[in-house]
């Protein structure tokens, strides 16, 4: 790509403004990059396609068997199948609902890379500064951080660093840093409409850091 | 008759939405002798305009003007009845008049990667911009600008040499021009991560021959660190009525982060092209605190901003804490006296107007009020003054407009 992806593209992109040419682009771009999301299932589809392929066969197999005449054999073959599957399918439901923190928990590292990095979710978009890491829950609104981040809701969400700290209202529309600041020890969260409020020259890091004008 | 009542109310939901346009436009003033810049809840900006800032309540919806949030911002000239800035998605600097519905750029001049330091008027219609590189913060340019034609008259480099290679970032305090001399207050910093960085333990003065832009002479004093701040966002310095010029360093941690330094007043004689070795009123060892905004009320008097560092934590929540105080300063004697008034929030703000022996003060309170409270410069009597609404989260900004 000849054109050069910063924010302000971005920010169009995400605010349904830019030109065709910009949405093509920022999408190749997109396509280009692949977050780490740890799920037994290569996608949401094939996930759900083997629980349907599981209903249809336990479903088939239950009406089969009520249309046979009774037998008062409690251990027949069949009966024995499908307290087999029943067992699986509460099995599986347990493991996934044991899993589901563990499932939700998206990953995202740039830690190996000085140039920004773009996310785009269902709930919110991330650009990973230099050498910047995410651990995202977004069902609980945990984002364990680290490096600078640039985050941009497309909801309303509470919003936290750890499952203990205070909790934040993070508003669609608005964009939040999550910062790492040595001097305070602790990773803080400040919008975009409070910038202007920090020192002018955190101000210029962090627009030369995020491509911001 | 039905299609008489049909009618009827056809015309009766007409009448009321024209009155109610009517309304809309007469109840936002585009000029009047105040401005007043607000930053809402709802995330947006406003531009307030009234002839009265002393008594009176006013909601930002309908008496504002909603201005843009992206390419407009606070830190912007007010000058009789024009707004001036950097537009820095275009990488112009613009002129702007008040519309009903917003600011409208009526005059533009190309300033590609620049942005302002600091601002001075040579003449109530000549301008003097002092400009810093987007990227490196090193490289200065200066632009003398005629605001009624809107043409620049002359524009150049100014270098002012990197004294430490460990500081290489340039802040601009101030700029003074007398005589064929400009004199500049500045300091350097120097950035350990993006919220990292501290200020150099100097101040420096360079004098600058004006005819040809040349230094000739720098100073350093090392009595504190980041002289004065950028103008176009607060105020930190002024000439009195004898042409003596005071500013105040700011190295706390909202402007210099070297917050060992102290918070002072300094002073450069009129004649003088030195800061007095003779004068500094240091302000951190009579409040215990840094301070940010320094304004002249006439004779000795001036009023200072000073943060409470007991009651924020760090420079994360510094603008969202309830903790500001304003304080009466007496330049000769160096008295001080802390004003009665309630705590204020927002760092960095230009929250203080002086007009005809008054000080008129903005503050956003600990119970959502937002309001002007005037300091009566006579008769040292404090009373409250214009209120508005509390869709408001910060009045920013509050200037003589027209």
């Amino acid at each position: 790509m000849n054109m050069k992806i910063d924010y302000k593209v971005i920010e169009r992109y995400h605010l349904n403004q830019c030109t065709p040419q910009e949405r093509l682009m920022v999408e190749q771009w997109l396509d280009e990059g692949l977050d780490d999301f740890e799920t037994p299932f290569a996608t949401v589809n094939e996930k759900k396609q083997v629980g349907e392929e599981i209903w249809n066969e336990l479903h088939a197999f239950m009406e089969e068997d009520t249309n046979r005449p009774k037998t008062k054999n409690l251990f027949s073959f069949k009966r024995v199948s499908v307290a087999a599957a029943i067992l699986a399918i509460v099995s599986l439901a347990a493991i996934t609902l044991k899993n589901n923190a563990h499932f939700s928990d998206a990953l995202f590292d740039n830690s190996t890379n000085s140039n920004l990095k773009y996310i785009d979710k269902n709930n919110y978009e991330l650009i990973l500064g230099s050498y910047a890491s995410a651990r995202v829950n977004i069902k609980t609104g945990v984002f364990d951080t680290s490096g600078d981040i640039m985050l941009i809701p497309k909801k309303d969400f509470l919003f936290s660093f750890s499952k203990n700290s205070v909790k934040k209202a993070l508003k669609n529309g608005e964009i939040y840093f999550l910062l790492k600041s040595s001097s305070i020890g602790r990773p803080i969260i400040i919008s975009k409409t409070e910038l202007t409020f920090l020192a002018p020259t955190i101000q210029q890091q962090l627009k030369m850091q995020f491509n911001i004008s | 008759m039905q299609q008489k009542k049909v009618l009827f109310a056809l015309l009766l939901i007409i009448c009321c939405f024209m009155t109610s346009c009517t309304e809309q436009a007469t109840t936002r003033q585009t000029q009047g002798k105040y401005s007043l810049f607000t930053m809402n809840k709802d995330l947006g900006n406003t531009l307030l305009i009234t002839d009265n800032i002393s008594s009176d309540s006013l909601a930002i919806n309908p008496h504002g003007i909603t201005v843009p949030n992206t390419d407009f911002d606070r830190s912007v000239i007010v000058h009789k009845g024009y707004y001036y800035q950097i537009d820095a998605i275009n990488e112009v600097f613009a002129k702007y008049k008040l519309t009903p519905k917003g600011v409208e750029k009526v005059d533009q001049l190309p300033m590609v990667n620049r942005h302002i330091e600091n601002v001075s008027w040579l003449s109530p219609d000549t301008l003097f911009l002092i400009t810093l590189d987007d990227k490196s913060y090193s490289y200065i340019n200066y632009y003398i600008i005629a605001v009624n034609d809107f043409k620049i008259v002359k524009q150049g480099q100014i270098n002012l040499p990197i004294d430490n290679p460990e500081f290489p970032i340039i802040s601009i305090g101030f700029s003074i021009i007398k005589n064929s001399k400009l004199l500049i207050g500045y300091c350097f910093n120097k950035i350990y991560n993006t919220t990292d960085f501290t200020t150099s333990d100097y101040m420096y003065l360079a004098e600058i021959d004006t005819t040809n832009m040349q230094v000739e002479k720098i100073l350093k004093d090392a009595r504190s660190s980041y002289p004065g701040g950028i103008n176009t966002v607060q105020s930190y310095s002024f000439k009195d009525s004898s042409g003596d010029f005071y500013f105040m360093s700011c190295p706390g941690v909202a402007l210099g982060n070297n917050t060992k330094m102290p918070t002072a007043i300094f002073r450069i004689k009129d004649k003088a092209s030195i800061i007095d070795p003779t004068y500094m009123i240091n302000l951190s060892e009579k409040t215990g605190n840094h301070a940010y905004g320094f304004w002249f009320l006439g004779k000795d008097q001036a009023i200072i901003r000073s943060e409470r560092k007991d009651l924020y934590t760090d420079f994360s929540d510094h603008h969202s804490t309830y903790q500001f105080e304003y304080y009466l300063i007496n330049l000769k004697s160096q008295e001080i006296a802390k004003l009665a008034l309630p705590y204020d929030k927002g760092t960095r703000k230009e929250s203080v107007l002086v007009s005809n022996n008054k000080a008129y003060i903005t503050i956003d309170d600990k119970d959502d009020n937002h309001q002007v409270w005037i300091y009566d410069i006579l008769t040292r009597k404090i009373s409250e003054g214009l209120k508005l609404d509390n869709q408001v989260d910060f009045i920013v900004r509050i200037d003589k407009f027209n």
